[in-house]
């Protein structure tokens, strides 16, 4: 049972890894191509754009965080 | 140091015939934000431009092409343009020269076209054992020699441009100075009120340099134009003047990306001044890393003299003393484990590093959202103080009050869990009384923020886990290089070194970007929503270039 309880430990923290990594960028792929047709209008926007581009970047913090949790307090103490 | 300069404003009456004179006072004290005057009816319009705008523009037109063709910026030119003044001279020189410079331009266009011609020709040349006509063929290989005489007088007219370039490039810089600074002059009547035979000004001027103002207006002009102070609401957009001492004045740039902050609130530079780099430096936290950006930020700040340049290097030169001292702290040098390997185990009694962040990321984590939630329990107090100053002290309770005691009674909570039992129940009756003050705030709505407030303290989070993927990319390069490409030995040595370097390079890049960015969000999106408001509009006094 411990073997497979490690297993799904480990493998939930690749998945929250993995998806959120996957989400930041999706999220920041129309963010981005947002930015950047803002500053052609308006070269000032560059800083905000810049700043919001990077808005989405939490999520897979989150996600990283979740990880590291997982594998550094939960898994220790199923095995 | 958080309060700036007190403007008052300002209004500039006399007839139309004073006006040229006045219009160069102004413009050489420096001291008056214009108010653009917008025509509203027949009475009074915008004044006309003085003198010939449009022969001066155009030949500025003609300098800034050719200064920009060349790229000649003013940082290589020592020398100050001493005669101020529009000749007959200028304009023929600005003139001549860029006929010159066209002639030149389209010979050595000519030449390079027929020189690529022959370069074509080159490729017949193996067609001699087609039976051709001898004198033919000499004829068409004295063509193709040709072109080294055409080579050499493209040099020629090349080198011409060249010297001619540098020899008027610094009266060229003058000439732009010059001429934009009086077209300025020139033009300022269209900002300015007037009427048949007046004229008025309005303005926004800093309190203390009022009274030197009115001296020299008096002593020019008797009382042929006179300037008072005019009343003004709070309301109106006040134009806001810095006064940093210069180790905070890089920190304006971050303001100047977002928002200028409006006259009536507290400008937060001061703060970032505080939190930025100490945020940039938990992120990247590498004595390597730090010393490189510090030595590559103070060599760029040589080379690179604009004012935007020179702050951004400001901050990055102050953010890396930051990462240093982080680094010492994780005892990290380019992702090696420093203290490890030099086999120091300690350093005036303390134990080294004081955190190993790869394997006690959780010190880390506690930190970073300690550091969250004082720095969200900043923003609401500055927000508290805004509030109190804009609309009065209930005001201020119940928007900015409540959410302080919400996240005081939140810290008492979980100190109560280490300290003494007894502190629940002062911070359960916090929590209540700061639910109650929500409510009354807000209203339901209130409540649903509290999520808001959580994800923005969460969101500190960051500040671990940017560090640890910065170090994690470190030790992958270093154990890449150090474990599997040089053991191989031979041709493997130089090229791990190869690895080595890309890596660092790459990864300094990413971390600089990265640790600036995130600091940067950290800021703008969790402290600034807090309390600020921004829209303000920045103190450009007339006469000065931008």
């Amino acid at each position: 049972m411990a073997e497979l309880a490690v297993i799904v430990v480990v493998l939930s923290a690749a998945i929250s890894v993995a998806v959120t990594g996957f989400a930041a960028a999706w999220a920041e792929k129309h963010i981005g191509s947002a930015a950047v047709g803002a500053m052609v209008e308006k070269e000032e926007l560059f800083g905000k754009g810049l700043v919001l581009t990077v808005i989405p970047e939490t999520i897979v913090i989150f996600g990283l965080t979740v990880a590291l949790v997982l594998l550094f307090v939960v898994l220790p103490q199923v095995l | 140091m958080l309060s700036n300069e007190r403007m008052i404003k300002i209004a500039l009456l006399g007839t139309k015939d004073l006006m040229k004179d006045t219009i160069d006072i102004l413009h050489s004290l420096k001291i008056i934000h214009i108010i653009d005057f917008k025509e509203q009816n027949d009475t009074f319009q915008i004044g006309k431009p003085l003198g010939e705008v449009s022969k001066y523009s155009e030949i500025l037109l003609s300098i800034r092409s050719i200064l920009s063709s060349f790229d000649i910026r003013p940082e290589n030119i020592k020398e100050t343009y001493t005669k101020r003044e529009f000749t007959r001279e200028l304009e023929i020189d600005v003139l001549k020269t860029e006929k010159e410079i066209k002639s030149l331009n389209e010979k050595i266009s000519k030449l390079n076209s027929v020189i690529i011609e022959i370069g074509k020709l080159k490729t017949l040349s193996d067609i001699e054992d087609i039976g051709l006509d001898k004198s033919f063929l000499k004829s068409f290989n004295n063509i193709i020699t040709s072109k080294s005489d055409l080579e050499n007088q493209k040099k020629i007219y090349n080198d011409k441009l060249e010297l001619l370039i540098k020899e008027k490039s610094s009266h060229f810089l003058q000439y732009e100075d010059f001429l934009s600074s009086e077209i300025d002059k020139m033009e300022a009547p269209l900002r300015f009120t007037t009427s048949t035979n007046t004229f008025l000004v309005e303005g926004w001027i800093s309190e203390n340099k009022f009274n030197p103002l009115q001296k020299t207006i008096k002593n020019k002009f008797g009382d042929r134009v006179h300037l008072e102070k005019v009343r003004y609401s709070d309301q109106e957009s006040i134009p806001v003047e810095f006064k940093h001492p210069s180790p905070v004045k890089p920190f304006e740039l971050l303001l100047d990306l977002f928002e200028y902050p409006k006259s009536r609130e507290i400008d937060p530079t001061f703060a970032i001044f505080i939190t930025f780099p100490l945020f940039y430096g938990i992120m990247l936290g590498d004595i390597g890393y730090g010393l490189i950006i510090f030595l590559s930020s103070l060599l760029l700040k040589k080379k690179f003299k604009t004012e935007g340049w020179k702050m951004l290097l400001g901050i990055l030169e102050y953010s890396s003393l930051y990462t240093i001292a982080f680094g010492l702290i994780d005892g990290e040098f380019f992702g090696f484990d420093i203290f490890h390997l030099l086999e120091i185990e300690e350093i005036f009694g303390i134990h080294m590093p004081i955190i190993d962040r790869i394997v006690d990321f959780m010190p880390v984590l506690i930190l970073s959202i300690s550091i969250g939630v004082l720095h969200i329990l900043l923003g609401l107090i500055l927000g508290f103080i805004n509030i109190k100053k804009a609309h009065g002290i209930k005001e201020a309770i119940l928007e900015k009050g409540s959410w302080i005691i919400l996240i005081i009674s939140f810290i008492v909570i979980v100190i109560s869990s280490f300290f003494s039992q007894a502190l629940i129940y002062l911070g359960g009756g916090l929590l209540v009384i700061s639910i109650i003050l929500l409510l009354l705030g807000e209203g339901f709505i209130g409540l649903i923020e509290i999520f808001g407030i959580m994800s923005n303290i969460l969101s500190y989070v960051r500040l671990m886990a940017i560090g640890l993927s910065s170090v994690g990319i470190a030790i992958v390069i270093n154990s890449i290089v150090m474990d599997i490409v040089i053991p191989k030995g031979g041709v493997f040595i130089p090229l791990g070194y190869i690895i080595l370097i890309v890596g660092h390079v790459g990864n300094i890049m990413l971390g600089i970007l990265a640790s600036f960015l995130h600091a940067l969000r950290l800021h703008y999106v969790e402290f600034f929503t807090k309390f600020y408001e921004g829209g303000g509009i920045k103190f450009k006094p007339f006469g000065t270039k931008y």
